[in-house]
């Protein structure tokens, strides 16, 4: 009979696998690392499910970020890998398939910790102090890693210019 | 146009593109794998940085082994049958005095945060070997302190302030004090002075008197150069320890002490010897015909001497000795003119460094090597004047000319020697400290980055 965290371990992983898979996606740049990366956090989790049961989601994503960077910085960047989109099927299907590989390429590009402070602050709506709390550094480094990965961005990508979300 | 939240949206759509795994399953069992490996690592870690501080503590533990403590009062008192170099990590005597001391040894104390003069008893007792703490102590002249004949009193010089600029070279010295390793108290006497003293010397003339002999420093740290260093002889004093203060002696001031016992007192005055007291009440002068670099020494009667004569034989060296021990009767009355004493030499005492004292009328003691390879340790044999049949007394002595006497207590000459184990070589405590410093953080930090970094 499994035990009662392990049902709620399950459970949790049920229901927030696909949205953690997302931030992992976009944070690992393929698809196998994404549900690599996710695995690993939810491994490094589980030792300490009892006391982040209650409010697990900001623990798993912590690791993740810090995992993706920690990862990217072993490799050196020398892997350069981006899995390429489904090829189209449609003319509004190669708008969207162009569009995706654009910013999959201009994401590579960026540092690790960039790459991580752009998927916090812009996918995952997280504000620049809960940012820094999750990637372990200061307030002040992730302000500077926004602007420099934006500038870098707009340099390929064409974007609407939107409010940040709140800090 | 899409803001960048859209695009980064339509971009993580792709991961929803491949079915789920098995993803909970899979990081469930990863997870507790992951937290059997953490469990292991960090029992591993401990136990091997329990095991490295274990290690520690038993080598230091056991360097320090073997230490003997103070015997209780009342102990059969002797000489240690071997004198050993003394560890600069041995404890210091603090409110435990060693009781009757046998031995004083001067030996560099290690602290932790340097080094400096200190000097080492060695209990007539146990044969335990402590540092003596000494309140006041000038530690440049502890070389100069004196231990009674009967093992109770220590002298040395006391630093203090000065009138004026303190010549800062010798301490500098302003008094005196004496330790009773009995009780561990201290009686201090401070002698007034513009510049500091001039040590001359320290010397039991019994187990109660100190003679007390010194120059004053004639300018301090700021004075003229050619006056550095320079002092003006003071008066000997005689100080009956345990009851009034020093005294000024009848001994001449500057007078050239060579050696006192028993209330005897020799003072060298070229080429002529007198043997006297405190008061002067009595005087024997005599000559004795050789050129001697150490000094005679007198028994008990004031009646014989024994002095080592004759030229080095050691390459390097200049002196007398090591060389053949003469010993000489004075003459009863022997005030006037003074007489040359007629000589004779001691059976098999060539390799004779220095006499260190009579330890009755018939036997003198001698610092002496057993032959030629063994002059840098030298023993102390007891002799029979009248035979040369010796005996040993005391292994591995300290190798010093002149005033070897103070550095022993002469009074246990005579008696059976104790049995005393070799004092301990602690480790330096800055070492251990360090390493078991070095061990936790090596543990923790390993800890830390293991389980921080262990894969999932």
């Amino acid at each position: 009979m499994p035990r009662p965290e392990d049902v709620s371990f399950e459970q949790f992983v049920t229901a927030r696998r696909a949205a953690l898979l997302r931030t992992a996606y976009l944070l690992a740049g393929h698809p196998d690392d994404a549900e690599d990366l996710l695995q690993v956090a939810l491994a490094k989790a589980y030792p300490r499910w009892r006391r982040i049961a209650d409010r697990p989601e900001p623990y798993v994503r912590r690791i993740m970020a810090r995992e993706s960077v920690d990862r990217w910085r072993a490799r050196r960047w020398r892997e350069t890998l981006v899995a390429a989109p489904v090829e189209p099927q449609t003319a509004d299907e190669t708008d969207v398939h162009d569009r995706r590989l654009e910013l999959a390429v201009a994401l590579q590009a960026l540092s690790p910790r960039q790459r991580a402070v752009v998927v916090l602050r812009y996918f995952d709506d997280l504000t620049e102090r809960e940012t820094a709390h999750l990637l372990g550094i200061s307030v002040g480094t992730v302000k500077s890693h926004a602007r420099d990965a934006l500038t870098r961005l707009r340099d390929v990508v064409r974007l609407e210019e939107a409010p940040p979300p709140t800090v | 146009m899409q803001t960048l939240h859209e695009r980064l949206a339509e971009l993580a759509e792709l991961s929803e593109q491949r079915p789920d795994p098995g993803t909970a399953a899979a990081a469930a069992a990863r997870g507790r794998a992951y937290r059997r490996r953490r469990l292991v690592g960090t029992a591993a870690t401990l136990t091997a940085s329990a095991a490295a501080l274990a290690l520690i503590v038993g080598i230091s533990l056991s360097r320090s082994a073997g230490d003997v403590e103070p015997a209780p009062a009342g102990a059969p008192t002797g000489m240690p049958r071997e004198l050993y170099e003394p560890s600069p990590w041995l404890p210091g005597t603090a409110d435990e005095p060693l009781g009757t001391l046998a031995a004083i040894i001067p030996a560099e104390r290690a602290t932790w945060t340097g080094r400096e003069d200190g000097l080492v008893g060695v209990s007539a007792t146990s044969g335990a070997y402590r540092f003596l703490d000494l309140p006041g102590a000038v530690p440049q002249s502890l070389d100069d302190a004196a231990i009674s004949p009967d093992g109770r009193r220590v002298a040395y010089w006391t630093t203090g302030d000065t009138r004026l600029s303190a010549d800062s070279s010798t301490g500098p010295v302003t008094g005196v004090a004496v330790y009773d390793s009995d009780t561990g108290a201290v009686v201090r006497h401070d002698i007034a002075t513009d510049h500091g003293l001039q040590p001359e010397g320290l010397i039991w003339s019994d187990a109660a008197t100190l003679l007390i002999g010194y120059g004053q420093q004639v300018t301090g740290d700021g004075g003229p150069m050619e006056e550095q260093g320079m002092s003006t002889s003071g008066p000997w004093l005689s100080w009956r320890v345990g009851q009034d203060g020093p005294a000024i002696s009848a001994l001449t001031p500057g007078a050239d002490v060579e050696d006192a016992t028993s209330g005897r007192i020799l003072v060298s005055d070229h080429p002529r010897y007198v043997v006297t007291d405190g008061e002067q009440s009595s005087r024997r002068v005599f000559r004795i015909r050789k050129d001697l670099s150490v000094s005679p020494v007198v028994d008990a009667s004031g009646l014989q001497v024994a002095v080592v004569s004759g030229e080095s034989q050691e390459p390097g060296y200049t002196g007398s000795n090591p060389n053949k021990v003469l010993v000489g009767r004075l003459p009863v009355r022997g005030q006037g003119a003074a007489r040359e004493l007629v000589m004779r030499e001691l059976p098999g005492s060539e390799n004779t460094f220095d006499v260190v004292a009579w330890a009755d009328d018939e036997h003198v003691v001698l610092l002496q090597a057993a032959d030629e390879s063994s002059w840098n340790s030298p023993d102390l044999v007891v002799v029979d004047v009248r035979t040369g049949e010796e005996r040993v007394l005391l292994r591995s002595a300290e190798r010093r000319t002149n005033f070897l006497s103070d550095h022993y207590a002469t009074d246990l000459f005579s008696r059976a020697p104790i049995a005393a184990p070799e004092p301990p070589h602690p480790w330096d405590p800055r070492v251990s400290t360090g390493l078991a410093a070095a061990v936790l953080l090596a543990g923790a930090v390993t800890l830390i980055v293991w389980r921080r970094r262990a894969p999932a």
